[in-house]
């Protein structure tokens, strides 16, 4: 049983912590201007989160995600601009599309190990990356699709939110992000949660034990896949346009890094950490110098040396088994 | 149908410096497990030093230069770096190599600036040959020719040499050679360091006909993990092979349908990972399930 | 037993708050600081790939962005300094979208400028439209920034398609005989815009279609693509292929000696790719936007104010991307000025239907208040040989040019509906 409530103790729990600092973000001086960064922030944290269950709990090393997130994003994009102009329904395509293609390659993986999980999974976000680019009629091809707005949503005609507001769209995707992190807190807490790790740990001996520990490794993947389209599906809204550079295997690279400069293969909210300073430091970075993708590079390289266990793997204490 | 000849040739000229450059992934990878992201800014690398060498000495002495000073920075990253990969997870030389790969790009971007470069192919090999039924470009055919040879030389290495049967042997099973008790970190930095001379030396041959950009190494990385799945990991004749089927099947298939003619590689990869997962002429190691 | 893992859990749970408010805040620190110091300057947010493909050109045109912005050193605008924040858009739409929406929300800059990327452009001047600042595209050439995706909020400097074949066209098939046009299409938007107005005008000419390729992004070989050209027999392969495929293009025609049995046409040449491709692989009749050595005195002083203020640049003049960036941020800049104060609907207001009579071409610029096309010249040159170049910068001859009014589309030929001025 879970342990999350401890008494009278539980309103300190971490979650609770992200979540007001995340309510909070707006009112902070100076940043707290930046909206759209803060909702891009939390969107990049809700992909990370649900890539941690592969990466982190389940020690699968995905190098593809991107892919699934450019699915989302694109998915809810052509359904607002060629079927339905509203919010929910692409994002629901957004969720099921991702899904769908993310349990096809599941299959395709769930019985693969080490590099040729890793290659496929790179060729196959590649191949998705030239559908988006070169299907023009459906895609918008390099020029991408534009002008998905975000429309009002309502439960009744008092209460109408005016989404294209930047501050409120932000609150939606907290919202969304805040139901979807209690969710994935649950599942990797649970029994099932607990295979995937075994897993992780030994996977010999979780077949041993009777687990049949490809369903479970193609669940997992399935799982990431899907939370992975809600961001993309989000992203599209922020930004109110689709484009295949977020199909590029860069990005693929970026949801890993970000799980695990946070410290996501020891902590639940390592890919939070991760994805807040990444994209923050991405963006602080470019402002101040041309070349800084070589600073970038080499920071990369640094944290896969030196602090695989992340940023709270280091003040945790705790030391990940993935790598090495 | 002389066009059908042209498109033919060009998908094995294509398929050659494919091949080149899939033999040095394919070794890095079979030997040490390493998912070697920097061998498109090695191939890059290689373009660049030729177009610098070029000045002063020439097509030909650039074309021997330039692959060892590739082979040089392939050496300094191994010891540096890269050996610290070596028998962990696949995922740690894959993303080392990644954030390596983009440091190296911009340094290129440092380095010789961002306006695109030029280099020209020997003077006697410019222009277009008159082969009765068609005309076809001098350089082209030398590239071929030159990229036979190396491929003749690697394969010569591989089979004849003593430390390249090693080293044909480590690339399909590591663990094996390792229990021979040969000096691996050796062997690895040499395999590195060859991997890296062969992506310098395909830069190098390509640059007349593709121009030297600094993004031009991503056109060669994703082709060469296809190829190396298709033709099997740490096989010879499986980079090769695949490398010339890559390259012929795109180039045909711009034919026909040109828009599709990227994805090409992939479903080919698709095929034979459903049909024959170690690749078209791999050997079941413990790289699989 | 729980009761240490309550423990722990706080501890983490504070230190994790610390380290995600440090991340959050601590790059607000030394923006917090900088403001507190300065006088309120009057920002310009340059958008501009220093990485990716088009490095090259965005390094070009915000040179001439910064010697416009020198201009205005002593004056100021509105009394003020002005101050450019750069940023790299790296050639990438999302990335692009992503800076301008930080410049706009955190900087709270209200004037945009840049691009080169059409796609960019598309998606910037989304961006601007959406919040309501202004954006000046300087280096796109698609039909789409002032057709379909035109904005109330965005200009365009350069020239569209239909500018750049009306001028060349004719000319290739009146003055140099080339009847017969067999088409290299890039092949999305501002591919298919040259190819489309390059067929209106063979036909309204009397030439002769001999066929397309239609050419992917990222190609790099082309030699399929030639040897179909080569069959077809044209007397001009008109090319709309840009970016770095323009380049291994041009390699490979060179390689296959094209050059030789067809006139090679780009209907849009940039410098920094001639540059590129180099004296040897400079061939055919050409249409550019501007070029360094067009014979008025006021291109002359360009030149000479380039040369002087950027000695150690890379290419030794400026490119037709100095130009537009040039123009674009002092038109920018001086309707600023006329608008008497920083807001967007008077600066849009200040630059529609404004005549920019010291322009650096040929004609005064007219900016089109119902497309937000800059209206102005477009010129057809020739590739010189070698030997004939005046010095290594030296690589076209002046043919003719055609006023931007005679080639400009008309309201017919793009209806184009503006949204109504930013509140």
């Amino acid at each position: 049983m879970a342990s999350k409530t401890k008494g009278n103790r539980w309103f300190f729990h971490p979650l609770w912590l992200v979540f007001i600092l995340f309510l909070l973000f707006p009112f902070i001086p100076y940043i707290g201007r930046y909206i759209s960064l803060g909702t891009e922030v939390l969107l990049w944290s809700l992909f990370a989160l649900g890539f941690n269950i592969l990466l982190g709990y389940t020690g699968l090393s995905s190098f593809g995600h991107g892919a699934f997130f450019g699915i989302g994003a694109y998915a809810a994009g052509i359904f607002f601009l060629r079927v339905h102009k509203g919010l929910w329904i692409p994002l629901l395509m957004s969720i099921l599309i991702a899904g769908f293609f993310a349990a096809l390659v599941g299959l395709l993986v769930a019985k693969k190990r080490g590099i040729y999980f890793a290659l496929i999974t790179i060729a196959v976000s590649q191949v998705f990356y030239f559908v988006a680019f070169r299907w023009e009629e459906l895609t918008g091809g390099e020029t991408g699709l534009s002008g998905i707005d975000r429309v009002n949503i309502g439960l009744t005609p008092l209460l109408n939110i005016k989404l294209s507001v930047p501050i409120y769209y932000y609150y939606f995707v907290l919202l969304i992000f805040i139901l979807c992190t209690l969710l994935i807190w649950k599942i990797v807490h649970s029994p099932f949660g607990k295979v995937l790790q075994a897993i992780r740990e030994n996977e010999i001996r979780a077949r041993y034990l009777g687990y049949n520990t490809a369903v479970y490794k193609w669940a997992a993947f399935t799982i990431s896949g899907l939370f992975a389209g809600l961001a993309g599906g989000l992203y599209t809204f922020l930004i109110n346009s689709a484009f295949p550079f977020v199909l590029d295997w860069t990005q693929s690279g970026n949801v890993v890094m970000m799980t695990l400069l946070g410290g996501g293969t020891v902590n639940f909210f390592g890919p939070i950490l991760g994805a807040a300073i990444f994209i923050v430091s991405r963006d602080l970075l470019s402002a101040y110098w041309e070349s800084w993708m070589l600073i970038y590079g080499l920071i990369f390289v640094f944290v896969i040396l030196f602090i695989p266990s992340g940023i709270l793997g280091v003040i945790g204490g705790k030391k990940q088994t993935i790598l090495r | 149908m002389t066009e059908f000849f042209s498109f033919a040739m060009n998908g094995l000229v294509l398929g050659l410096i494919f091949a080149v450059v899939a033999l040095g992934f394919t070794l890095i990878l079979g030997v040490m497990q390493v998912i070697n992201f920097t061998h498109g800014v090695l191939f890059a690398f290689g373009a660049y030093f030729a177009f610098s060498l070029q000045k002063y000495t020439g097509f030909w002495l650039a074309l021997v230069i330039a692959p060892l000073l590739v082979g040089l920075i392939g050496l300094i990253l191994e010891r540096l770096v890269i050996h610290r990969t070596y028998g962990g997870n696949p995922l740690f030389g894959l993303l080392l190599t990644f954030g390596l790969a983009t440091a190296l790009e911009e340094l290129i971007r440092i380095l010789w600036g961002k306006p695109g470069y030029s280099v020209a192919a020997p003077r006697f090999a410019a222009g277009s040959l008159d082969l009765g039924f068609m005309f076809y470009s001098k350089y082209r055919l030398l590239l071929a020719a030159l990229a036979i040879l190396i491929i003749l030389l690697v394969w010569l290495f591989l089979e004849k040499s003593p430390y390249g049967a090693i080293i044909k042997a480590g690339a399909s099973d590591s663990e094996m050679v390792m229990a021979l008790g040969k000096n691996l970190p050796r062997m690895r930095t040499f395999v590195f360091t060859m991997g890296s001379i062969l992506a310098g030396v395909a830069g190098v041959i390509a640059a007349p006909i593709w121009s030297v950009r600094p993004t031009m190494g991503t056109f060669i990385l994703m082709p060469a993990f296809v190829i190396v799945v298709l033709g099997g990991i740490g096989s010879f004749w499986g980079s090769v092979i695949a490398g010339l089927i890559v390259g012929m099947s795109t180039s045909i298939s711009v034919m026909f349908w040109a828009r599709i003619s990227d994805i090409i590689p992939y479903v080919l990869m698709g095929i034979i990972l459903l049909l024959r997962p170690r690749g078209l002429m791999g050997e079941k190691s413990v790289l699989e399930v | 037993m729980k009761k240490k893992l309550e423990r722990n859990v706080s501890r983490r749970a504070f230190l994790k708050g610390v380290g995600a408010g440090v991340a959050l805040l601590g790059p607000g620190i030394p923006y917090i600081a900088k403001k507190a110091v300065a006088a309120e300057p009057v920002y310009i947010g340059v958008v501009s790939p220093a990485s990716g493909n088009y490095a090259d050109h965005g390094m070009m045109e915000r040179m001439g962005m910064q010697m416009a912005a020198d201009e205005f050193k002593a004056k100021g605008v509105l009394g003020r300094p002005v101050k450019l924040l750069v940023e790299d858009d790296e050639t990438d739409p999302a990335v692009a979208a992503r800076k301008a929406r930080r410049l706009i929300e955190v900087e709270k800059v209200k004037f945009l400028i840049g691009g080169v990327s059409s796609s960019v452009a598309v998606s910037v001047g989304e961006v601007a439209q959406r919040y309501g600042a202004l954006f000046i595209a300087t280096n796109q050439n698609s039909d789409t920034i002032t057709g379909e995706k035109a904005h109330r909020c965005v200009f365009r400097v350069p020239p569209d398609m239909s500018m750049a074949l009306r001028t060349l066209g004719p000319y290739l098939i009146e003055k140099a005989g080339l009847k017969k046009w067999y088409f290299f299409t890039h092949d999305y938007e501002w591919g298919w815009s040259g190819t489309r107005w390059g067929r209106k005008v063979l036909e309204k000419y009397g030439g002769t279609d001999m066929g397309e390729s239609k050419v992917p992004l990222n190609t790099r070989d082309f030699s399929a693509f030639l040897l179909k050209a080569r069959a077809a027999k044209p007397d001009a392969l008109v090319i709309t292929v840009g970016g770095i495929d323009r380049a291994a293009l041009m390699e490979q025609i060179y390689e296959f000696g094209i050059q030789k049995e067809m006139t090679i046409v780009h209907t849009l040449y940039d410098y920094e790719d001639v540059w590129a491709a180099g004296a040897e692989k400079n061939f055919g009749i050409h249409g550019t936007e501007w070029y360094h050595g067009i014979d008025i005195p006021a291109v002359k002083q360009f030149v000479a104010n380039y040369r002087k203020r950027w000695p150690a640049a890379l290419i030794p003049v400026p490119t037709q991307d100095t130009a537009n960036g040039y123009i674009g941020m002092r038109e920018l800049l001086r309707a600023i000025e006329r608008a008497g104060k920083e807001d967007v609907t008077a600066v849009i207001k200040a630059l529609e239907g404004h005549t920019v009579t010291d322009s650096i071409k040929h004609d005064p610029i007219y900016i089109r208040e119902w497309d937000h096309q800059f209206i102005w010249a477009y010129y057809v040159v020739r590739s010189k040989k070698p030997s004939d170049m005046k010095d290594r910068a030296d690589f076209f001859e002046l043919l003719t040019w055609s006023p931007g009014k005679d080639v400009a589309r008309t309201k017919e030929e793009n209806p184009v509906k503006l949204e109504p001025y930013p509140s």
